[in-house]
């Protein structure tokens, strides 16, 4: 049965992670291994940004940025055998989240 | 303006339905409304070349998900090196980079709608599926740019379900080389 290397060592996985460089604008970044919608392995990248730290304009091109240097340090699906998702949201955003539906 | 277009302008609509509210059936609909436009944007440059609308409307029916997704991962794993960490320089890497970013965004993209469908743990922000509604209109604008270009018929073929390919991709999934704990490179514990 085939296990990919980021589910069967996900303690080596995370360290991996926590050892990608990222600009300040990026506050945090959670990686939660799971399976996408067609069942293959994957790592879904959250990825929480500094509110107003990059310009509305420039907020796709970063993001893509931010998500191509992930890939490039960590090689996802070639080194631990998962595929990446990315979902960026603020640090604002990001708490509403966090707060009870009754809040 | 074509229904990819109008769906596409509903996604948005529906993102921007409640600015300041995290109105759940809104942001799902958006999300959704969002895939299902790249889905149907590709499809019909596919089958465009066929004349009978009958003949589009059933080859249309024929491209599925799962396997336009494989396509798109298996482009953006070919290209990915390409661009990072230096931008596009020649014609040639352009249309390469727009071509990845169509096929980036289609499996982000289809993720999100599965998520946005059917996980309803995951609660949405304005926000947030704003810029993803945004990646979807940027990869309409770099179709647009490649849609004429022969890697970009040839991204469409690939897509086009026949036997053969689905025989290949189950047994590419079966046989297809990835990183397990045997693996020599695999770092120590």
């Amino acid at each position: 049965m085939y296990i990919a290397r980021a589910i069967a060592q996900q303690s080596v996985f995370f360290a991996a992670v926590s050892r990608i460089m990222l600009p300040p604008q990026v506050v945090s970044l959670t990686p939660m291994l799971g399976t996408d919608g067609n069942g293959n392995d994957a790592v879904f990248f959250r990825v929480v940004l500094a509110d107003n730290s990059v310009p509305r304009n420039q907020l796709l091109a970063f993001t893509r940025q931010i998500s191509a240097s992930i890939i490039a340090q960590l090689n996802p699906n070639e080194e631990w055998g998962v595929w990446p998702y990315f979902d960026f949201i603020t640090q604002s955003e990001e708490a509403r989240n966090k707060q009870p539906i009754w809040a | 303006m074509g229904y990819p277009d109008d769906l596409l302008q509903y996604a948005k609509q529906m993102a921007e339905a409640y600015p300041n509210e995290a109105h759940q059936p809104s942001l799902r609909r958006a999300l959704s409304s969002a895939y299902y436009a790249l889905f149907h944007l590709l499809i019909a440059d596919a089958v465009a070349h066929c004349s009978d609308p009958r003949f589009r409307s059933a080859l249309g029916r024929l491209f599925d998900h799962g396997p336009m997704k494989h396509v798109c991962e298996n482009t953006v794993e070919r290209i990915k090196n390409l661009f990072h960490p230096t931008p596009p320089d020649d014609p040639e890497r352009t249309v390469q980079y727009h071509l990845h970013n169509v096929a980036d965004t289609f499996s982000q993209a289809q993720q999100n709608r599965t998520d946005a469908d059917y996980n309803l743990l995951k609660e949405w922000q304005p926000g947030q599926v704003s810029l993803l509604i945004e990646a979807v209109e940027d990869a309409f604008k770099s179709w647009q740019t490649i849609r004429e270009e022969q890697a970009a018929k040839d991204f469409l073929i690939a897509m086009i379900p026949t036997r053969e390919k689905k025989q290949g991709q189950k047994d590419g999934q079966k046989q297809k080389p990835r990183p397990t704990l045997a693996d020599p490179n695999a770092p120590s514990p």
